[in-house]
């Protein structure tokens, strides 16, 4: 018989048993097969050696609170055994609805261009609502590009009533927060002087993707959960079109 | 990442246990078979559960530390594994020995866990004896071939080594492997828990001893 006979009874011979006599007097005279034995024999020495790793001393408490928290998560079997066949279809009707969530959001727009002069306040195209919806809007995609606005008085905002055409008092969740200063609700002026990098988040209908700035619009980067969005600019902003009023740098 | 406790350690013994268990009743199940102290959890006994966490709780906690080579882990994954045992024993049947059902849980724990840091790539990206299987995911540190003057020192780092070694095998190598060389199982125990068969459990586990092997070669 070959050495692999040996060695694989070497090997694999149960704890409780010994070695055949003709493997015995095999491996006497066998350098190969002696040095895989005593291979094996360290190896098994070095594993065996290994120290034997306990439980810590408040596993059981641990394990008792851990079992009253999943008798209480625990519905009826009923119940669980049909949460269990339906959590499939639950997932994948998620991800099908953050596709479709997904797919909403970034679309494109589709607005008509007409109304695209954005240079007075009255030919903003704005209806006497709170919220901003991107049917307020015309089609404009870009976001804006405006060195030439760096020029432009960063000093005080002013909020005008688009249909009195009046100075209003800004609603003080107008602008909900800003990264740069603080909140700047009520005064109608906002404490940051916008150059660069500034990121601000606004309240707008849910599904709106749009505000003008600077009299450009300026998709959304985000909109999340209700009513807000952040828009992130890194470029000098001298007017934030928003509901039914205006800020002006 | 918390110390290993080991056996030496005070540990809770099972009179210490905190599931209700009247202390002298307690004792004197000591000889009740698994399957009897399982049957008597299923009818809401939750003292001969105690016994049955109390009998397995350092081997399987050993199990899995040395499948993961993460004490905090090892012990979260014990924990569910007796959670698991406890809410599915109303489905337990008695074709296996309790012990084999019991590491069949922890096996699947274990090895899920070690899948999801697998996707997670927690360990190491340099490759370093990575196997032609191409599932071997932790870095090995070969040993420090130094001469080191203090025996204790010399078993501790041998150790070390081999410990680490074994965290280096893939999983389809180390699980009958600790099985075999750690807890000392029976081929066919191993193979029932392992759902294969005893050839193929020899095959991986003389493989997972050949990669040992090399990667202790310092140490023969």
């Amino acid at each position: 018989m070959s050495c692999k006979h040996y060695q694989r009874e070497i090997e694999h011979i149960e704890f409780t048993q010994k070695l055949s006599e003709e493997t015995e007097s095999h491996i006497e005279s066998c350098a190969s097969c002696q040095t895989f034995k005593s291979e094996h024999d360290s190896l098994r020495y070095m594993i065996g050696d290994l120290e034997k790793v306990a439980a810590p001393a408040n596993f059981d408490t641990r394990l008792r609170a851990r079992l009253a928290q999943s008798k209480q998560q625990r519905p009826n079997g009923f119940i669980f055994l049909q949460a269990n066949l339906l959590r499939p279809a639950l997932s994948v009707s998620l991800v099908l609805a953050l596709i479709l969530v997904g797919f909403l959001l970034i679309r494109p727009f589709t607005f008509s261009n007409q109304n695209q002069t954005l240079n007075g306040l009255t030919d903003l195209p704005f209806p006497n609502s709170d919220w901003i919806d991107e049917d307020d809007f015309p089609q404009q995609k870009e976001i804006i590009q405006n060195d030439k606005d760096k020029e432009v008085a960063k000093d005080k905002v002013r909020f005008v009533d688009l249909n009195t055409k009046q100075n209003v008092k800004p609603r003080r969740e107008t602008i909900l927060h800003n990264e740069i200063g603080q909140n700047p609700a009520g005064n109608g002026q906002l404490p940051f002087g916008i150059d660069n990098e500034a990121s601000i988040t606004i309240p707008v209908r849910t599904g709106s993707r749009s505000l003008v700035i600077n009299d450009k619009r300026v998709a959304l980067r985000s909109v999340t959960f209700g009513s807000q969005a952040i828009i992130e600019g890194n470029h000098p902003v001298r007017s934030i079109y928003a509901s039914n009023t205006e800020r002006v740098w | 990442m918390s110390q290993p406790a080991l056996m030496s350690s005070p540990l809770s013994s099972f009179e210490e246990l905190r599931f209700g268990a009247a202390r002298a009743p307690a004792l004197a199940r000591d000889e009740t078979t698994d399957h009897a102290l399982l049957e008597a959890t299923r009818d809401g006994d939750e003292d001969a559960f105690a016994i049955l966490v109390g009998r397995y709780r350092n081997q399987i906690t050993n199990y899995i530390y040395r499948m993961l080579n993460d004490y905090d882990e090892a012990v979260d994954l014990a924990q569910e594994t007796f959670v698991r045992v406890f809410g599915a024993a109303d489905r337990y049947q008695t074709n296996f020995a309790f012990s084999t059902y019991i590491y069949r849980i922890a096996t699947n724990l274990a090895i899920s866990e070690l899948r999801k840091r697998k996707r997670r790539k927690l360990f190491s990206l340099t490759g370093l004896f990575q196997s032609k299987d191409g599932d071997l995911d932790v870095e090995f540190n070969p040993p420090d071939e130094r001469p080191l003057i203090d025996v204790a020192m010399v078993d501790e780092e041998r150790r070390s080594a081999v410990s680490r070694a074994i965290s280096t095998l893939p999983e389809k190598y180390r699980a009958p492997l600790v099985l075999r060389d750690v807890e000392g199982k029976a081929y066919e125990e191993i193979a029932q828990i392992l759902d294969m068969n005893e050839g193929t459990v020899k095959s991986r586990i003389s493989r997972a001893r050949g990669l040992l092997k090399d990667k202790l070669k310092a140490y023969f």
